[in-house]
Formats: C-alpha cells, sequence, structure tokens
C-alpha cells in the first residue's frame, strides 16, 4: 500500500494523464454505437439550458448590432429613395407639361385644319420687356411666306381671335404689334348689332383695347359680353375675326359716340403659339 | 514562475466550450468554424503545464461532447492530449507574438486531427473520411490566422504572457 502509494507521488502526471485518456477512451467505446446515452443524456440535460441562454443572449445582442446596421441601411435606402423620388417628381413635371403642350397643340392642330385661311403657324419666342411698348417675335419669317402687315390670329375659346398684325419681317423671324398696343389700331363692329367702330389697345398693363366712334344710337343695343369681330372693311385685317367681349361702355354727353372698354378673347400674358394669315395668297 | 490559478482558466475554456455551438457558429467559412477552446487550451496549457493543461482539456472537451454530437469522451480524450503535450512546453519556449502562436495553432490542429483519426478507425470508423477532407486545410488555416490575435487578447487580459522562459 505505501509503495502504490509512492508510485502515485512519484508519478503523478502519468497516472492522471492515463486515468483520463482511459476514462474518456472507455467511454467512447461504450457510446460510439450511440449518440444518445444515459450519462451523455445527463450532462446535456443540465447543460443545455446554459446554452440555450447563452444563445439566447446571442441572439438578442446579435439582433441588436443587425438592427444599427440594418438602421444604417434603410437609412442609405432613404436617401436614394428620397433621390429617386425627387427624380420622379421631376419627370412627373415633365410629363404634365408635355401633356398641357399636347392638348394644347391639338387644339391648335384642331383649329389649322379648320380655319380658312391660308396660314403659318408661329411660335412666339421673344416678348418686349418693358412697359411701354408691347409686342413679341415669332419664329417664321418671309421665308415661309410671311409679309409686313400680315393679321396674325390665335386659338381662344373656340374662336380665331385676332392678335395683331406683322410689323416687321426677317427671313426666319417677325415681330408682331398686338392689339392691345396704343399703336395698333383696327376696324371693328359688333358681331350682332353690326355697329362699327375702331379700336385700339390700352397697354398690355390693363390688357384691354377700347372702342371708339360707335354710334350712340347703339348704347341700347350692346350689351356685356357682346361678341366684337373685325369689321374687313378697308382693312389688312379679314372680316369677322372675333377680337373680344365687351367688358364696359361709356357714353359721356359731351361727346357724339359710345366707347367701349373690350376684353381681348386672347389671352396675351398666356399666348405661346399664333397663326399668321397669308392674305396676299388668297 | 509565478503560478497561475488554474481555476479561472478552467472556467474561461468551460465557458468558451459552451458558447463555441452557440454563439460564435456565425464565425465560420464554408461552415468550417474554428476551434476556440481548441486555442485557448494550447495557449492556457502552456501557461499551466502538463497537469493543468490535461485536466482542463479534459473537463472542456467533456462539455463539448455533452452539448455536441460527438461520443462521450471523444473531444475529452483529445483535449487531454493536447493540454499535456503543450503543458510540456512550459516555460521551455519563448512565445512571441506572431510565429509561436502560429506554429502552436498549426500543430495543435494537427494533432487534433491525428488522434480524431486513430479514434475514428478505432471506434467510428465511418467518419474517417470526414477527419481527412478538405475542411481541414481550411480549420488549419483558420487557426493559423487567429492564433496571433488570439494571443494577443489573452496577453491583454494577462491571461498569457510571452515571458514564460525557464533557464534550463
Amino acid at each position: 500500500m505505501e509503495g502504490l502509494r509512492r508510485f502515485f507521488s512519484r508519478h503523478r502526471n502519468g497516472v492522471v494523464f492515463v486515468v483520463l485518456i482511459t476514462i474518456s477512451t472507455v467511454a467512447i467505446g461504450t457510446q460510439s454505437q450511440s449518440v444518445n446515452s444515459a450519462s451523455k443524456h445527463i450532462g446535456y440535460s443540465i447543460f443545455a439550458s446554459v446554452q440555450s441562454s447563452a444563445a439566447e443572449v446571442e441572439h438578442f445582442f446579435s439582433n441588436f448590432f443587425n438592427s444599427i446596421g440594418e438602421l444604417r441601411r434603410i437609412r442609405q435606402e432613404y436617401e436614394v429613395l428620397q433621390e429617386r423620388v425627387n427624380e420622379y417628381k421631376t419627370i412627373e413635371r415633365n410629363i404634365l407639361d408635355l401633356q398641357s403642350e399636347n392638348t394644347q397643340l391639338r387644339e391648335l392642330l384642331d383649329f389649322s385644319q379648320k380655319t380658312p385661311f391660308s396660314h403659318v403657324a408661329a411660335r412666339i419666342i421673344a416678348k418686349e420687356p418693358g412697359l411701354l411698348f408691347d409686342g413679341f417675335t415669332i419664329n417664321r419669317g418671309s421665308k415661309q411666306g410671311i409679309a409686313e402687315d400680315a393679321p396674325v390670329i390665335a386659338y381662344a375659346e373656340g374662336f380665331s381671335s385676332l392678335v395683331g398684325k406683322v410689323v416687321e419681317v426677317t427671313d426666319t423671324t417677325a415681330k408682331v404689334l398686338p392689339i392691345i398696343d396704343r399703336s395698333c389700331f383696327v376696324a371693328a363692329k359688333m358681331r350682332e348689332s353690326r355697329y362699327e367702330g375702331l379700336l385700339h389697345g390700352l397697354g398690355a398693363a390693363d390688357g384691354l383695347v377700347e372702342m371708339t366712334y360707335v354710334k350712340k344710337r347703339a348704347k341700347n343695343r350692346i350689351q356685356f359680353g357682346d361678341l366684337v369681330v373685325t369689321s374687313g372693311f378697308r382693312s389688312i385685317y379679314p372680316k369677322d375675326l372675333y377680337i373680344g367681349r365687351v367688358d364696359a361702355i361709356r357714353a359721356p354727353e359731351w361727346e357724339s359716340s359710345l366707347t367701349l372698354e373690350i376684353r381681348p378673347l386672347v389671352d396675351f400674358t398666356r399666348l405661346e403659339y399664333v397663326f399668321i394669315l397669308l392674305v396676299e395668297n388668297e | 514562475m509565478r503560478k497561475k490559478n488554474p481555476i479561472i482558466y478552467a472556467v474561461i475554456l468551460i465557458v468558451c466550450a459552451l458558447l463555441q455551438n452557440s454563439v460564435f457558429t456565425s464565425l465560420n467559412i464554408a461552415e468550417i468554424r474554428p476551434d476556440f477552446t481548441l486555442l485557448l487550451l494550447v495557449f492556457f496549457a502552456h501557461q499551466l503545464g502538463t497537469m493543468e493543461g490535461k485536466i482542463i482539456g479534459f473537463l472542456a472537451g467533456l462539455m463539448m461532447d455533452m452539448l455536441g454530437m460527438a461520443p462521450l469522451g471523444f473531444h475529452s480524450l483529445i483535449y487531454t492530449v493536447i493540454g499535456h503535450l503543450f503543458g510540456l512546453t512550459r516555460g521551455k519556449m519563448y512565445v512571441d507574438s506572431l510565429t509561436i502562436p502560429v506554429i502552436f495553432a498549426i500543430a495543435a490542429t494537427l494533432i487534433v486531427i491525428f488522434t480524431s483519426f486513430i479514434i475514428a478507425i478505432i471506434f467510428l470508423p465511418l467518419r474517417v473520411s470526414s477527419v481527412l477532407s478538405i475542411g481541414v486545410l481550411i480549420q488549419i488555416g483558420m487557426h493559423a490566422v487567429l492564433a496571433p490575435f488570439i494571443f494577443a487578447l489573452l496577453r491583454v487580459f494577462k491571461l498569457c504572457s510571452e515571458h514564460e522562459t525557464q533557464m534550463l
């Protein structure tokens, strides 16, 4: 017994090693045929809950850090999507503009096909910037058959409405004097009552034209909203082109004629396309 | 040379064995996972010596056997051998920051493979081919890469030092 104790104390390291290896080997030998064994199951039962808790904790922290990453990713996606939304908004605006332009051009095409006059369609490319003068430039000139004094009309409220006349022409452009300019005079008449007068502009600030020299006896036969058209009498403008509607009637006692304020059918502030009539070719 | 408290090392190693299959599962390359318990055991055995090395190895292996699919005794036998062999290096080698940890890791992995192969031939003949798979090479590479970092981490927590040399 004493010898055995001395042997153990002398070879403690080796004995422990052999014992541990033996235990392991026996364990493997007895359990290698089966994954489940009673001894392993006991150990597993004890430590599985610890392992499960550890996994839960890991899952929590993993989710937490994943959430941070997710938040960063979502923010990046949000910024990308925001940019895309802005792009789409721009596209939407462009589409709306195109739709509006398309509708407008369709109306103009329809008008162009229906109007009895030979004409050239033109787009306004420049407008007079100041308040003293009113006028605009179109993108058609003598190359397209446009001459000075050619009447200019536009499609407004379903009518061929008078815009003005061409006052200056180059090969590719022309200047148009609108009827609202103070230096523009047009022979006009009431469409229903047929009373005649002389029409001139009051400037772009008012956007109105004034019809003078209308006989006083016409006062009872003229109503607000009555249409005014071109008379065609010794004029560069064809007969019965629509000009505007009566907006006000003035009949001073000291004058022998009426003065009518006419609101043009054409909205000059929004005018984009016009037609130049080729009257001389008619 | 100052004696380390083996209980601390044992607890760390057992906790690592406990967490290895649940927490560190996401650290893998082609489903091959590094054996952190093995790497820790190598350095701990080197710090503690053969007796403590093989005992903590046995306990950690037992934990892994109970929680894993391996038969009871499989890891405990292998880690006992590892703990014993690397415990023999205590005080006999200067562990630098890079080379020796890498050599330790590669040597330990090769010993594990060899021991597993022997055990598989004797007790688990169906698994012999699994021991000799390409995954072994990946694991050797992973251990070689991770070993310096783990050693550096252990030094930070004063669980390992590189000056544990013994004048023979």
